[in-house]
């Protein structure tokens, strides 16, 4: 398997001239690559990397330096072919940070339509709380921007919608920050499940759970909605838009579908601090071929920690601990069985009585691991080089408005479908 | 001394006993390699565990070699006890 995609080190810490070297390479890798044939927004890594020239360059602006703008900025910082050229922010700190990171000066803005006025900017990264990510998106394709958008799409699906029919409209390069679709590992599961090793996909399950009040301190009163917006449902959708659109994407991406329907039940029953989103939400969608997605998420127990599962009748596979296990493993070699069998006759009590069925509890196999990047990249280096190639040359990251869309969608009609106690239809796409 | 005691005797191994040690190891190893094959063939596994499962075959053998080890040390101990119940000292009684 490791002929087709190349190892992959984009971790935050490398240097520019690695990067560089790590894209010639990956770029030498796709073009023989049948699996990366079917992954598009791979495509403008294929292009040979940026040169030392000013026209190779791409001047970049991030709006919300905060805790995820920084993350990017420090990973745009090891790209090839970035000039971070202005921040924005209605904190300053943020902006303070940020200036530091980048180690020289650079224009910063307190309002982002100033940033998008300035002419030299090719694209902005848009890492601000939910309810900001449809009107930046949309006056950023009108300033003519290419727009790399932090998940989950906007706040509501008519917003979801417009910023959707907008990138569809411009000849801009729009990318949203779903970073698993340039994550290794779970590449080759998705080669996994196109070679049939789990068998149809008849389940994915997922869940987030946490033991966190999910508060950020605040130095003043005043700033609590800029620190703690994803806990007030004016500024996001809590739990569904900023956690579950992760797996939905998965689902979506892996089932090559968008959901049809779903149920769901949320409420607040620990967390009663004055936030109005649930801090546990259990959501049912329905997909074609009769699958269904089963996800949950807590926020006072964090026993079983978050992960994506894929079931078929051949086998199941776990994203986040990044392994298969087939339903039917191979059988131990002889000689181990021969000792279990001897341990299990001299060691193990006989039963006089007990049940006459046997437990349908959990197997306890290994599973085997799925490759993953040196340093656990979690595909976020990749994705801002795939974004920043694709800007350079003046290229659109094909399929990525329907995975922004789809996620971003999904997200919102579990949050309704929690709200308003109703089974919730898909919308529609977003021409319609 | 105490420290003269406790220091360690060099220990050399007659020809005969290392031999007989050998073949002792090379029984154990030869009954490894039958346990696996008989576990291939009891199992329907692939033949090829005769080379794969080879680290098992060597743990069997130390195991078995150690387990008798143990007997034979015992078995040792046994006949000592018994040498010394033998030559106790005629106390006077008349049989």
């Amino acid at each position: 398997m490791t002929d087709e995609i190349p190892d992959i080190d984009l971790a935050v810490h490398g240097r520019t001239e690695h990067r560089r070297e790590v894209l010639k390479k990956l770029a030498g890798g796709i073009a023989g690559s049948a699996l990366l044939g079917t992954l598009p927004w791979f495509a403008p890594l294929q292009a040979a990397p940026a040169g030392g020239a000013p026209s190779d360059r791409v001047r970049v602006g991030i709006i919300g330096p905060g805790s995820r703008g920084q993350f990017l900025l420090e990973h745009l910082l090891h790209t090839p072919a970035v000039e971070i050229a202005a921040l924005c922010d209605v904190y300053q700190p943020h902006l303070d940070d940020g200036q530091r990171a980048i180690g020289k000066p650079v224009a910063q803005y307190k309002d982002y339509r100033r940033l998008l006025e300035d002419t030299s900017i090719d694209a902005v990264v848009i890492a601000t709380p939910l309810y900001l990510h449809a009107p930046m998106c949309l006056a950023a394709f009108d300033a003519g921007k290419s727009v790399y958008c932090e998940k989950s799409l906007a706040l509501t699906i008519d917003d979801c919608k417009a910023v959707a029919r907008a990138a569809a409209n411009s000849t801009k390069t729009f990318q949203i920050g779903h970073q698993r679709l340039f994550h290794r590992s779970t590449l080759y599961a998705l080669k996994q499940v196109m070679a049939g090793d789990l068998g149809p996909i008849t389940q994915i399950r997922a869940y987030w759970h946490r033991n966190t009040a999910w508060r950020r301190p605040v130095p003043s009163a005043d700033l609590e909605a800029l620190f703690n917006w994803r806990l007030y449902r004016k500024y996001s959708a809590g739990l569904m838009t900023e956690l579950a659109s992760h797996h939905l994407h998965v689902a979506n991406w892996f089932l090559d579908a968008h959901p049809l329907a779903c149920v769901g039940y949320g409420s607040i029953n620990y967390w009663k601090d004055g936030r109005d989103v649930f801090d546990n939400v259990n959501v049912i969608y329905k997909y074609p071929k009769g699958v269904s997605f089963v996800y949950d998420s807590l926020s006072s127990n964090r026993f079983y920690g978050l992960e994506v599962q894929l079931l078929g009748p051949k086998g199941t596979l776990e994203l986040e601990t990044a392994k298969y296990y087939s339903e039917n493993p191979p059988p131990a070699p002889g000689i181990v069985q021969l000792i279990n069998q001897i341990e299990k006759g001299t060691l193990e009590a006989v039963p006089i009585g007990g049940p006459s069925w046997v437990p349908d509890l959990k197997k306890d196999t290994k599973g085997t691991p799925l490759p993953e990047d040196p340093d656990r990249d979690d595909g976020t280096g990749l994705s801002l080089a795939a974004f920043v190639n694709a800007v350079r040359l003046g290229r659109r990251a094909p399929y990525m408005i329907d995975h922004a869309y789809r996620s971003g969608v999904a997200a919102l009609m579990g949050v309704m479908a929690m709200e308003e106690q109703r089974e919730v239809q898909w919308p529609g796409n977003y021409s319609a | 001394m105490a420290w003269k005691l406790l220091r360690m005797r060099k220990i050399v191994l007659p020809l005969p006993d290392l031999r007989k040690e050998s073949f002792i190891l090379l029984g154990c190893a030869l009954f490894a390699c039958a346990l696996n094959v008989y576990a291939i063939v009891a199992f329907k596994t692939p033949w090829t565990e005769l080379v794969t499962s080879w680290p098992w075959v060597l743990g069997l053998t130390i195991v078995s070699y150690g387990v008798l080890c143990a007997c034979r040390i015992f078995k040792c101990g046994v006949l000592y006890v018994k040498k010394i119940i033998i030559r106790q000292p005629n106390l006077g009684r008349k049989s």
